[in-house]
C-alpha cells in the first residue's frame, strides 16, 4: 500500500489536505476547542494512526481512525496535521 | 438523607404514580435504534411524525412483572453543550433525571466509544453498559470480558447483537435489575496533574459550599454522606470537572447557588486554576481535559481489550464499495442513478396497484349512490359516494407509491449509503451555501417535510439549521406527488416519468437558488465544516426496513383517516351549501369562495375557481389538492374528464409547479414553529407562495408562447 508522501521530510507536519491515500500519524490539531473537541469525541487525536481513504479532489475526505470512517470537510481536513507514519517506526 | 433532588424525584414519582424511565444512549451508528426495537417491539410512540432518531421516541417494555418506560436520546459523541443533540440529551439526564441510562457501545470499536461511557461515569448515573456489535467485534479478533469489564467499571455490562435480536433478555434483566439496586459507578482517577488540579477544584468547591451555612443539606457539613452536590444535583467531582472544562451551563447554576458574596471569590480562585491549567499544558482547559480523558481510557482499553486487530470482513467490503460509491468523480454520478433509481421503482412498481385501487373506490362509490338512492336519503350518498368514497379514493390510491418510496429510503438508510450520500454532495452543498448533512433532511423531504425539518437537529451551526429548514419544504414530499401523478397520466401519459423528475428537478433547483439568496443575505457567513462518522455497509435487514416504511405509510394513512377525512367533508359541505344548489357548482359557498380568489391565478393559467378551492384546502394537507378535486368532479371517473376540459398541459403544469412550491402543509409549519419560532413560519409562508406565483407565472407565461 501506499505510504504517505516521500517528498516530505520524515517528521515533518502538513496539513491533511495535502495527503494522498495512504497511513499516517495525527501531529497535531490545529483549531478552537469546539473544534478539537469535536475531533477529540470521535477519536481523532494526536499520535493516533490515520488512514486517509479518499482525498475527495475538491470535496471532503474520508479517514479511517481505529476501525471508524470518519467524512471531513476540507476545512477541517486543513488543521488537522499529519505526518508520515514511517518516521515513527523508523525512530522508534 | 438525600439530596434534595432526589428526595424531590421521588415524592413526584409516587404522586403521579410514573414508570421508571430508563435512557438509551449512544454514539450515532452503533445500532442504537435495533436496540430500542429490540426491546421495545411495537410498544412505541415516535411523536407524530415518521423520522430518523431525531424526535424524542418513546416505547416500553415489561420484564418479569416490572413495567419499564424507554426514552431513546439522540446519537452523540460526547456530552459537551455543542450541539443541539447534545444539549437535548444532557438536559434530559440532568433534569429529567432517568432511573438507569442504558449506554450502547459499539464493541468493535471500543475506545471511541468509551468516551461517552466515561462522561457517563463522570455524572455519577446509574448506568447499564450495552456492548452491541458482538459478532463484528468477534470477528475483528477483539475479546471482551464482559464479567471482567463490569467489576472495573462498577456497572453491570451486557453483551447483544440487536440486529438479530441476541442477548435482549439479558438486557431487560439488567435494566430491571439495576432500577432495584442502583449503583454509582468507579470514579477514575485522572492522569497524577490533572488529578492534581481537579483535587484543588473539588476542594474550592466543597470550601465555597461551606461558608454558605445558611444550607442545612450541605454535603460538606458533615451530616450528609451524599456525594452529590447539593444543588446540582451530581457528583462534586463532576461538577469540577465541568467547571475546569469552562462549562457555562455548570458555571451559571453553581455561581447562583453561593451567596452574593463569594461569588466574585469563587470565580477568581477558578479563573486562576484555569490558567494554570493553561499555563501547564500550553493548551485549552477544556481540550485538555478531553484529552486526558482520553489517555484514561486509552490505558483502560489497552488493558481490557485484546485485539488482534484484524480487518473484519465487512470492513473489508466497505473499503472496496467506498472506494467507487466516494469516488470524486464516480461517486457523484453513482449517487444521481441511484437517486434516479429509487424514483424509478417508486413509479413503475406503484403503478401496477394503482388502477386495481382505483377501480374498487370507482365501484363502491357507485354502490353507495346507487344504494343511498333507493332508500331515498341521496343527500347521504352524494356525502359518501361523491365526497369521502372520492376524496380518500383519490387520495389512497397513491399509497403504494408512497410506501414504496420509504421503502426505498429505508434500505438506503440501512445499508449505510445515506450518509454517503451527503459525503459525495457536500462539495455541491457547500457551493450553494449549505452543508453536507443539509442532504439527509432534505432527502427525507422527499417522503415528508416534517421528519425533514426535524432532522435539521442534527445541523450544529445554527445559520445552517435554520438555512436548511427553510428549504427543505421545496423538496417535493410524498403528499404532492398524488397531484403530479394525477396530472402526469392525463396530460403527459407518454413522458410521465421525465415530467415527475422535471418536478422534482424545479424543487431542487428553487431550493438551490433560495439557499444561495439567503447565503448572501440573511444567512451571511461560513457554512460549518463537515465532520461525519459513516457507518459499515450492512445488508439492509427485511424486518426493520419493512416495519419502518410501514410505520410511516401508516402515518399517512392515518393522516388520510383524520384531517383528509375532515377536510374532504367540509369541502363536500362548501360544495352542497346553501341548500338546494347544485352540488360542487359555481352557486355553492365553495365556488363563491374559489370565485374570489379566481382572478388571482387566471395569470398562471388555472384561474377557475376548482384550482382555487383546492389550492386553498391544499394548505391543510396537500393531498387534499386532489382529494379536493375530487370531491369537486364528483370522484375519480369524473375527474379525468373534467380535467381534461379545464386543463391544458402547460397550465396543467404551471399548476403543478404552485402545488409544488407554494404554503407547506399545516404540519411542516407546526414543524418549522418548534424548530425555528413563529418569525421563521411567517417568513417560509411569504417566501414560498411568493416564489410559486412568480415560477408558475413565468413557466404558464413562456410555456404558452412556445406551446401555442
Amino acid at each position: 500500500m501506499h505510504q504517505g508522501r516521500k517528498d516530505i521530510a520524515p517528521d515533518k507536519a502538513f496539513p491533511l489536505t495535502m495527503a494522498s491515500p495512504g497511513t499516517y500519524e495525527v501531529a497535531d490539531l490545529r483549531g478552537g476547542r469546539e473544534f478539537t473537541g469535536k475531533l477529540l469525541s470521535m477519536g481523532v487525536q494526536a499520535g493516533k494512526r490515520l488512514e486517509l481513504i479518499t482525498t475527495g479532489g475538491c470535496g471532503p475526505l474520508m479517514v479511517n481512525v481505529e476501525g471508524s470512517r470518519i467524512a471531513l470537510g476540507r476545512g477541517i481536513a486543513h488543521r488537522i496535521l499529519v505526518r508520515n507514519e514511517l518516521s515513527r517506526r523508523n525512530s522508534a | 438523607m438525600k439530596s434534595t433532588t432526589q428526595y424531590a424525584r421521588s415524592y413526584r414519582d409516587v404522586q403521579t404514580h410514573k414508570l421508571p424511565t430508563v435512557a438509551l444512549i449512544g454514539n450515532p451508528n452503533v445500532g442504537k435504534t435495533s436496540v430500542f426495537n429490540a426491546l421495545t417491539g411495537s410498544h412505541q410512540k415516535v411523536g407524530n411524525w415518521p423520522g430518523v432518531t431525531v424526535e424524542k421516541k418513546e416505547g416500553r417494555f415489561t420484564y418479569e412483572g416490572q413495567q419499564v418506560a424507554m426514552v431513546d436520546l439522540p446519537g452523540l459523541y460526547s456530552l459537551s453543550p455543542y450541539s443541539l443533540d447534545e444539549r437535548i440529551a444532557r438536559s434530559f439526564i440532568s433534569q429529567e433525571q432517568p432511573g438507569a441510562v442504558v449506554v450502547i457501545v459499539d464493541a468493535s470499536n471500543l475506545e471511541r466509544n468509551m468516551y461517552l461511557v466515561f462522561e457517563l461515569m463522570e455524572m455519577g448515573v446509574n448506568l447499564v453498559v450495552d456492548l452491541n456489535f458482538m459478532d463484528e467485534a468477534k470477528e475483528r479478533g477483539i475479546e471482551v470480558n464482559s464479567k471482567e469489564l463490569s467489576r472495573f467499571l462498577g456497572v453491570p455490562v451486557v453483551e447483544t447483537v440487536a440486529f438479530r435480536r441476541q442477548g435482549i433478555d439479558e438486557l431487560k434483566k439488567a435494566i430491571v435489575e439495576s432500577l432495584q439496586a442502583p449503583r454509582r459507578p468507579r470514579t477514575f482517577p485522572f492522569p497524577e496533574k490533572m488529578e492534581k488540579f481537579l483535587q484543588q477544584t473539588e476542594k474550592l468547591i466543597e470550601d465555597s459550599c461551606h461558608h454558605d451555612i445558611q444550607t442545612s443539606s450541605c454535603f460538606a457539613c458533615g451530616e450528609c454522606a451524599a456525594p452529590n452536590h447539593p444543588v446540582i444535583g451530581f457528583p462534586v467531582r463532576w461538577v469540577a470537572i465541568k467547571l475546569l472544562e469552562g462549562d457555562l451551563e455548570v458555571n451559571g447554576n453553581l455561581l447562583s447557588s453561593l451567596p452574593e458574596e463569594n461569588r466574585e471569590v469563587f470565580a477568581g480562585h477558578l479563573r486562576s486554576l484555569r490558567q494554570a491549567v493553561q499555563a501547564e499544558y500550553q493548551e485549552e482547559p477544556e481540550i485538555v481535559v478531553a484529552e486526558e480523558r482520553y489517555a484514561v481510557i486509552h490505558g483502560f482499553v489497552k488493558e481490557f481489550f485484546h485485539s488482534r486487530s484484524t480487518v473484519s470482513r465487512r470492513m473489508k467490503l466497505t473499503d472496496r464499495l467506498d472506494r467507487y460509491f466516494c469516488h470524486r468523480y464516480l461517486g457523484l454520478p453513482i449517487f444521481l442513478l441511484l437517486m434516479w433509481l429509487t424514483f424509478q421503482v417508486t413509479f413503475f412498481l406503484g403503478e401496477f396497484f394503482e388502477e386495481s385501487i382505483e377501480g374498487a373506490f370507482e365501484v363502491m362509490g357507485e354502490a353507495v349512490i346507487t344504494f343511498f338512492g333507493g332508500v331515498g336519503i341521496p343527500w347521504l350518498g352524494s356525502l359518501l359516494g361523491e365526497g369521502v368514497l372520492g376524496g380518500i379514493g383519490a387520495i389512497l390510491v397513491f399509497l403504494p407509491n408512497i410506501f414504496i418510496l420509504f421503502l426505498m429510503i429505508s434500505i438506503l438508510e440501512d445499508s449505510g449509503y445515506l450518509s454517503r450520500g451527503a459525503f459525495v454532495m457536500d462539495r455541491l452543498m457547500h457551493a450553494i451555501g449549505l452543508h453536507g448533512k443539509s442532504f439527509i433532511p432534505m432527502l427525507l423531504g422527499f417522503g415528508c417535510s416534517v421528519p425533514g425539518v426535524m432532522a435539521c437537529r442534527t445541523l450544529e451551526s445554527e445559520r445552517d439549521r435554520k438555512l436548511t429548514l427553510l428549504v427543505v419544504p421545496l423538496m417535493s414530499c410524498s403528499a404532492r406527488l398524488p397531484i403530479f401523478l394525477l396530472f402526469t397520466s392525463l396530460f403527459f401519459s407518454r413522458y410521465q416519468g421525465t415530467i415527475l423528475f422535471t418536478l422534482y428537478l424545479v424543487g431542487i433547483i428553487s431550493a438551490i437558488t433560495v439557499a444561495w439568496v439567503l447565503r448572501k443575505t440573511l444567512f451571511k457567513g461560513e457554512v460549518a465544516p463537515l465532520i461525519m462518522e459513516l457507518p459499515i455497509y450492512r445488508i439492509p435487514s427485511p424486518k426493520n426496513v419493512l416495519s419502518e416504511s410501514w410505520r410511516k405509510s401508516y402515518l399517512f394513512l392515518r393522516k388520510a383517516g383524520t384531517i383528509i377525512f375532515l377536510v374532504v367533508v367540509l369541502v363536500w359541505l362548501f360544495a352542497s351549501l346553501p341548500v338546494g344548489v347544485e352540488y360542487a357548482s359555481i352557486d355553492s359557498l365553495m365556488g363563491k369562495l374559489g370565485e374570489f380568489f379566481a382572478p388571482l391565478f387566471r395569470p398562471l393559467g388555472f384561474g377557475f375557481w376548482q384550482a382555487s378551492v383546492a389550492l386553498i384546502f391544499g394548505t391543510v394537507a396537500k393531498e387534499v389538492v386532489v382529494g379536493t378535486l375530487g370531491t369537486l368532479f364528483g370522484g375519480e371517473a369524473g375527474l379525468t374528464e373534467a380535467l381534461s376540459a379545464y386543463f391544458t398541459p402547460v397550465s396543467a403544469f404551471s399548476f403543478m409547479v404552485f402545488s409544488l412550491l407554494y404554503i407547506p402543509c399545516v404540519a411542516t409549519l407546526a414543524a418549522i414553529k418548534r424548530e425555528a419560532g413563529w418569525k421563521w413560519v411567517g417568513f417560509a409562508m411569504v417566501y414560498l407562495t411568493a416564489l410559486a406565483y412568480l415560477v408558475s407565472l413565468a413557466v404558464f407565461q413562456i410555456g404558452r408562447l412556445l406551446f401555442g
